[in-house]
């Protein structure tokens, strides 16, 4: 399955029976209308969907552009990963496997993965880069307290793609028996597909409740971009429809290498972790290191149907730094009493700069993919 | 004949193909440690392109990747590192690289580009045939392909049908790294391959002593792939790795004459 020319399955010998294995469980629980009950009933009544669509009361007011929060961060976790980890944990299950495994950046994917092991009693093992661990200790405590097995990784720079080589290598060594929950639409064939499908259920609310709540579509439809997964999921089902897709990426403390995490705007063709892909990489094909203040968006690829959207002109991708970022997390708290993610802020101040180039009474729909209590030592310690 | 069908063809015994990643610790010090193989006994030598996410390989080889990208050397250098092993030898020759340098120079360039250094086959890890329109349709270098534990008897067949030159046997699931002994169903799994192929069927991933190239080539094996022995050596070794990794390809290369002596004095 490609994307255009993005994706395919560019995966060493061992991985091919089990992703081809995968493409075909996938396929059988997709029809199972057995399993989509299951599905529906976690996800209601476990995770909390359906998730609020909320027209904010004071953001945007000076521009007169309505913005409405498509509030993920409410969900259970706080953050949309749940959606994909349920998802594919069921899958897991209903296909025989008997463990999962996850890397993680921030943790957040990590979390959500123990959570819907614990709920489906699937033993959880999560590979995690060293410096992320210290980063994100609160983090490492959750997931332990869920019952998961923490791995650390130590080699490259420690951080969320040393990670994924971690898990990558770990499925090869037991694939029969595991499952690998890949927490982004990134990945070998089928996985973008799966985590893409697992989260569109965000953009299909949208519409449902733009259209009951406001009447109306949204203009703009924007969210964050780090692997992709929640502005995949936010702009799949409105694929088809006229509203203008966004996503940002992060811009991070400036256009030099190692300084971003921009891969869209920035990137080169090139395959990264079993895809073809847009990737910051240097000439020789070698993977650059990325930055971003936020953990979920600092990663040197993203989700190959991104690439395909840009080269189509069906989303435009525009970079936010840091700055912006720090500033939007601090906007929405004070006016909405809405703690954003740091990825999720970013998103903020991607609508609020597009807000003052449109026109009175627009309407933007922003996707707030987590809640921001996890950030709260980055930005604090940021000020000190 | 290719030099990697003759080498093959020569020997009554299983090969010993030897690996470096190129460039690890430096481009001059690799070369060195690229001859010192080749003095030691290797029949063929099996470089490795340097990369930043090495998903296939364990810790050992993981650390010589970072080495050689720390020492500096570019994949131009890997092209010289073959053009000067070429100007001292006529050993076969095969690059193992991951997909994306491969991608990014250009599929035709970079095939081209190293059949021209001398290199005679090729194995890109993350590339399955699926996705290797370019590296099929081409003669000047022989794309070798590997079979996993996992692949299914169609497939193997497939790999066999493709492939030049050998076909590459995972020993055991898992990423590449030493063990102490080889899984006992090896044996078996060289036949099921040689089954469906015609070419020779080399065995890697846990081969790092005697005892385990032994074991490989009891099982059956057309030749015997050591690498993280080699990647270990010049690790533990930073000032003079040569010297170390002669002797790590010496101990391989007692294990399958070894095997040699072993069944001649059955006979």
């Amino acid at each position: 399955m490609r994307f255009g020319e993005y994706g395919g399955r560019y995966a060493p010998e061992i991985l091919i029976a089990p992703l081809r294995e995968l493409s075909e469980s996938y396929a059988t629980f997709r029809e199972d209308s057995d399993a989509q009950a299951e599905l529906t009933a976690l996800l209601t009544r476990y995770a909390g969907r359906e998730t609020p669509l909320y027209s904010c009361r004071n953001l945007g007011r000076e521009t007169a552009v309505g913005i409405c929060l498509k509030r993920e961060d409410l969900l259970h976790g706080g953050a949309h990963k749940i959606n994909n980890t349920l998802g594919q944990a069921l899958l897991a299950k209903r296909s025989g496997k008997k463990r999962l495994i996850a890397e993680t950046g921030a943790g957040q994917h990590g979390v959500a993965t123990a959570m819907a092991g614990a709920v489906l009693g699937l033993p959880v093992e999560v590979f995690m880069g060293a410096v992320d661990m210290e980063r994100q200790a609160l983090n490492v405590a959750r997931m332990e307290l869920l019952g998961a097995t923490i791995t650390p990784v130590s080699g490259g720079s420690a951080t969320l793609s040393d990670a994924v080589d971690e898990a990558l290598r770990k499925w090869a060594a037991t694939a029969e028996t595991s499952h690998y929950l890949i927490g982004s639409c990134v990945g070998p064939d089928p996985f973008p597909t799966i985590v893409r499908d697992f989260q569109s259920v965000i953009g299909r609310e949208l519409y449902h409740q733009s259209l009951a709540l406001e009447g109306r579509l949204p203009d703009v439809a924007v969210a964050c971009v780090g692997g992709g997964s929640n502005a995949i999921g936010t702009f799949f089902p409105l694929l088809e429809t006229p509203v203008r897709l966004i996503g940002a990426e992060a811009g991070g403390r400036s256009l030099s290498p190692g300084d971003h995490g921009a891969s869209l705007s920035c990137g080169t063709p090139g395959v990264l972790h079993g895809a073809f892909t847009s990737v910051l990489q240097d000439a020789e094909g070698r993977i650059s290191p990325t930055h971003s203040i936020s953990a979920g968006l600092d990663y040197p690829g993203v989700g190959p149907e991104h690439a395909y959207l840009r080269d189509m002109g069906r989303a435009e991708y525009m970079m936010v730094s840091d700055a912006e970022a720090l500033s939007a997390f601090r906007l929405l708290s004070r006016k909405e009493g809405i703690i954003p993610a740091l990825e999720s802020a970013h998103a903020v101040a991607a609508a609020l700069r597009l807000a003052e180039e449109m026109d009175r009474g627009s309407m933007i729909a922003v996707t707030l993919s987590g809640r921001g209590d996890k950030d709260l030592g980055t930005v604090l310690g940021g000020c000190s | 004949m290719s030099r990697i069908d003759e080498a093959f063809r020569r020997s009554d015994a299983p090969l010993l193909i030897a690996c470096t990643v190129a460039g690890d610790p430096t481009p001059e010090i690799s070369l060195e440690v690229i001859l010192s193989m080749v003095q030691a006994g290797a029949d063929m030598i099996e470089l490795i392109v340097p990369n930043t996410n090495p998903v296939a390989d364990g810790p050992v080889i993981s650390r010589a990747h970072e080495r050689a990208i720390m020492g500096g050397i570019v994949i131009e250098g890997v092209f010289s590192l073959i053009r000067a092993l070429r100007r001292e030898s006529d050993i076969p020759v095969c690059l193992m690289t991951y997909a994306n340098p491969v991608i990014v120079r250009g599929e035709a360039a970079f095939l081209s580009d190293a059949a021209a250094a001398g290199a005679d086959g090729i194995l890109i890890v993350d590339m399955p045939p699926e996705e290797a329109g370019v590296l099929l349709s081409q003669e000047e270098i022989d794309p070798i392909f590997i079979i996993a534990p996992t692949t299914p008897r169609d497939r193997r067949e497939m790999l066999g049908g493709i492939g030049r030159g050998f076909l590459y046997l995972v020993s055991a699931p898992g990423v590449t790294g030493t063990r102490q002994h080889l899984p006992d169903d090896l044996p078996d799994r060289v036949l099921e391959v040689k089954k469906s192929t015609l070419l020779p069927v080399a065995v890697g991933f846990g081969i790092g002593s005697a005892e385990t190239a032994f074991e490989a080539a009891a099982a059956g094996a057309d030749a015997v792939i050591a690498g993280s022995v080699i990647s270990g050596a010049i690790e533990m070794n930073p000032d003079d790795p040569a010297y170390f990794v002669g002797e790590a390809v010496r101990e391989i290369r007692s294990g399958t004459a070894r095997h040699r002596s072993s069944r001649s004095a059955g006979q």
